[in-house]
Parts: C-alpha cells; structure tokens; sequence
C-alpha cells in the first residue's frame, strides 16, 4: 500500500511538479516543463555562464527530464481525462486540494502579519470544510472571501532572505532555495500531510494521483503554448522567477504597465 | 498544487487570449519610481488608464497611426472573402506599414546583435518575418470581429511612444489592454512591441533568442533552423481545414 501510495504521489507531485512544484508548493506557480531547443543539447556548453541562470546545466537536464515524463505518462493521461471528466467533477477536485492547503496560507499570513487576509482565509477555510463540504464547494465567491496563497518561502521573501538561484528539480519542477527551505516548513501544515499519513494507501493514492491528473488537465492548452516557444525553457525561467517574487510582494499576477514600467522599457534601437 | 492552475492560467491564457505571443509570462510589479512626463499618465489598478489631459502632438499623431493601423490589420487577417493566399499577401503588405521588422529583428538578437551580420543576419531576418508573420496569421484569427480602441498613451521621448489599447468584441466576451510600442522612422511611424498583461514580446523573445544563440556559441543556424520548423508546422496547422474551424 505504501508503496501504491508514493507512486501515486510521485504521479501527483509529477502533475504539479511538471507545472513547477509539488503538492502546494508555493513556487509552482506558472510552472511547466517544456522541450528544450532541437539540436541544442540539454546542456550548456562549458563556459556559456549565464549569469542569470548558474545552474542552467543542471536545470535544462532537469527540465528535459520533466518533459520526458510528462510527454511520456502525464499529459496522455491528463488528455484522456480532460476528455471525460465533468467540469463540475474537475472544480470539485481543485477546490478540495486547495482547501486542504488553507492552514499553510494562514499560518504564513500569520508569521506575515497580515491579519486582516489571515482572518478571510480562516473565514473560508471554516466555510468551505463545513458548509462547502471538506472543500468540494467553494464557498468563496458567495462570501466575498478573496482567495490568497501564502507558504513559508513567501514568508522567508518577505522577511527579506534572499531566493537564490533559478533551480529546477526533478518532479517539483521549478524553484529556489529559498523555497526548498520553506517547503518542509509549510509540509507541517498542510492537511494533505495527515490524509497522507493516516489514509489507507490506496485510497491516498487515488486520490493524489486524481489531484495530480487533474492539475495538468487544467492547463492542457497553457502547455501546449508553451511548448511552441523558441526556447520554452529560457521563457519558464523568467515567468517563474518573476511570478515568485510578483508573490512574494503581493502583487497582483499580472498587469498593464504603468508610467514608470514605460519609462523603464531598455532603449529598443542600439546605440550608435 | 494551492493556486498552479489559476496562475497558470492567469499567466499563459495571456497569449491565447492575446493571440499576439504564443505564450507569455507574468507581469512583475517593478519596484522604484521614476518621475514622469508630463504629459504622461499613470495606469490603475483595473489595468486601464485615464487619458492625459495634455498630450503632444506625437501621442496624437502615434494614437491615430494605431487606431488605424491595428484594426487595418484585424481586418486583413479576419476578412474570409479572401482566399488564403489573397489575406496572407494583404496581411503582409499591411505590416509592412505598421511595423519595422528589420529594426526588430536586430533587438530579438540581443548582445549577438552586433555580431550576426551580413548574410547571416539577412538569413536569419527571413526566418524571422516568416515566424513573427505566420504566428499572427494563426493566431490573429481568433480577433474576427474584435475591434482595437485606444485609451491612452506616454511619451517616452521625442520618437518613442507606448500606446494603451483595449481590444473589444472578441469571442470570449473579455476586453484585453494591449500596449504597442511605436517608434518614428524615416517613412513614418512603426511599430517595434507589443505588450499584453505586462510581457513585451520584443523582450520575451530576444531573451530566448539569446539563450538560443548562447548555447550554440552565437552561430545563428540552429536558431534560424528552429524557427523555421517553428514556422513549417504553424503553415501546417493553418494548411488544415478543422484547425481553422
């Protein structure tokens, strides 16, 4: 059964870390795994330092590998159920895996002092566990509850450690230090760690793998985009880089320039 | 998994939506401040911003030159009287009015810019118009019916200027804030950039590109291969009936 059950997790963390971390992993956010350039070898050539990207060897390995397991196992299983699966079925999944990661976005609102979006988390997560039937139903929109997402990475950022390098892992997808520090931090937590624990293993895995599934079910045609880019990696990179620290700033996840981002923008025509 | 797919989502249905990119990244807050023009204006925080009061006679100028432009080209593209032949010659010719290819072409090739010449260059700036043409065509299609309404622009300085737009009446009902950046050429105004949620595609790409050329020690052929198997499988897609609905 253990054993039904780290490989349904593995499915799972595979699901999201294609997408760029596992199982609530703060720094999934916009995360995917995508093929590297053909005919460019996975690995940087020595002595083409990137400066942004240290690692870049070690990440573009990580990241084909990625790529090949999830071209391989994921996305033809993640096609079959997009194909069948109701979308009330789908929301129903979503909405419970995110619930039972609700406890990390307030212990981290907490340790960020924001007490007021702590309360609005506390608010839903009591509604929807109840009310919203251990999460199934989003109880949110109806209350006027905005959805947050905070881990102990977000917090490590705003308590001003540094996030390090770009790294890219096997299964968690994209990350940094900074964040693979936070990740045990938030596993103590996170209700998913308990139903992992106590659960019988099948049922854990079934679940795990659903979850799984049904995350990168969600983002078929996204990684498809993705996968049309000159050089998916180098594009993933500065998404999540940017996406991350957009988080930890609580800034909203896009948006127009402003005056200043205009002002900002690098002189286009080269100088003479 | 708390959040992946709305962020996702969120950040790569930009390109969908958009049409303009294939995919695109998140905006980032930047931080700092800068001090403005004055004729200038800030955005909000719903994405659109309010027209200046004062503008010079070049944001009025470039706001005109986009308004017309854009939906010129919308129009070209989404017109189905024509054949496929017929909308890609009129979509071509149109560009070649509205945007500096060459210009771009030489920014997407970042730091190897200076040093991708010559023949090399021109190879690879074919490749690159046939990418950056056939994208649009593919993608453009989905504005059949959208119209593009200027809102706002900032003068950068004499000749540099980013036009807000809003894109209406698409297919999903959901208004989309555009930004282009507008450059003054010799033969009039051009655009070099496009911006949707944030992420200018001129940047996006030259960052990939250079990565690209990076890794094969600045020689441009693996990076014109790759666009143009890029390309090659766009012209397939849109060779197929049921991909064009």
């Amino acid at each position: 059964m253990r054993a039904t059950g780290i490989g349904a997790t593995a499915v799972a963390c595979l699901a999201v870390g294609v997408l760029g971390g596992c199982a609530g992993f703060g720094a999934a956010q916009g995360q995917v795994s995508v093929p590297a350039v053909p005919g460019v070898p996975g690995e940087m050539r020595i002595g083409a330092h990137n400066p942004e990207d240290p690692f870049e060897a070690f990440n573009r390995y990580n990241f084909n590998l990625n790529e090949g397991l999830d071209r391989t196992l994921l996305a033809p299983v993640a096609r079959g159920y997009d194909a069948v699966a109701p979308k009330p079925l789908r929301q129903g999944i979503s909405n419970f895996g995110r619930n039972l990661g609700e406890p990390v976005t307030l212990v981290n609102q907490l340790l960020q002092g924001q007490f007021d979006p702590a309360m609005q988390t506390l608010a839903r997560f009591t509604a929807n566990s109840t009310v919203g039937l251990l999460g199934i139903f989003d109880l949110s929109g109806a209350l006027d509850l905005e959805h947050a997402s905070e881990d102990f990475g977000q917090t490590l950022g705003a308590w001003g450690v540094p996030a390090g390098p770009y790294l890219v892992m096997p299964l968690l997808g994209s990350t940094n230090p900074r964040d693979l520090l936070g990740r045990p931090v938030d596993i103590a937590y996170d209700l998913n760690t308990y139903i992992l624990a106590e659960a019988d293993g099948a049922v854990v895995g079934s679940l795990r793998t659903l979850q799984g599934v049904n995350a990168r079910a969600n983002v078929i045609e996204q990684v498809d985009a993705l996968r049309e880019q000159p050089d998916p990696y180098t594009l993933l990179r500065r998404l999540s880089i940017q996406n991350r620290e957009a988080a930890v700033q609580n800034a909203p996840p896009s948006r127009p320039p402003t005056e200043t981002d205009v002002m900002e923008l690098p002189e286009f025509d080269p100088t003479p | 998994m708390r959040g992946i797919t709305f962020k996702l989502r969120h950040a790569l249905g930009v390109a969908l939506a958009a049409g303009f990119i294939t995919a695109a990244p998140l905006a980032v807050a930047q931080g700092g401040t800068r001090p403005g023009t004055p004729a200038t204006t800030s955005a909000t925080a719903s994405g659109t911003t309010a027209r200046s009061a004062v503008r010079t006679p070049e944001q009025i100028e470039v706001e005109a030159f986009i308004a017309s432009q854009s939906n010129g080209l919308i129009e070209a593209l989404a017109n189905r009287t024509q054949s496929a032949a017929a909308r890609s010659l009129a979509f071509n010719l149109a560009m070649e009015s509205f945007t500096d290819v060459r210009a771009v072409g030489r920014f997407v090739l970042g730091r190897y810019g200076t040093s991708v010449q010559g023949s090399d260059f021109d190879r690879f700036l074919v490749a690159f118009r046939e990418y950056a043409m056939t994208t649009y065509e593919s993608r453009f299609d989905q504005y059949r019916g959208s119209r593009i309404e200027v809102v706002n622009s900032v003068q950068r300085r004499p000749g540099d200027v980013v036009v807000t737009s809003m894109v209406r009446g698409r297919a999903n009902g959901e208004d989309l804030p555009v930004s282009w950046r507008v450059l003054r050429r010799t033969e009039g105004w051009r655009v070099v950039d496009v911006e949707v949620f944030g992420v200018w595609l001129g940047i996006e790409q030259r960052a990939q590109f250079e990565a690209i050329l990076q890794q094969a020690n600045g020689r441009v052929d693996p990076l014109i291969g790759r666009l143009n198997g890029m390309t090659a499988r766009m012209r397939q897609n849109l060779a197929q009936p049921t991909a064009r609905g």
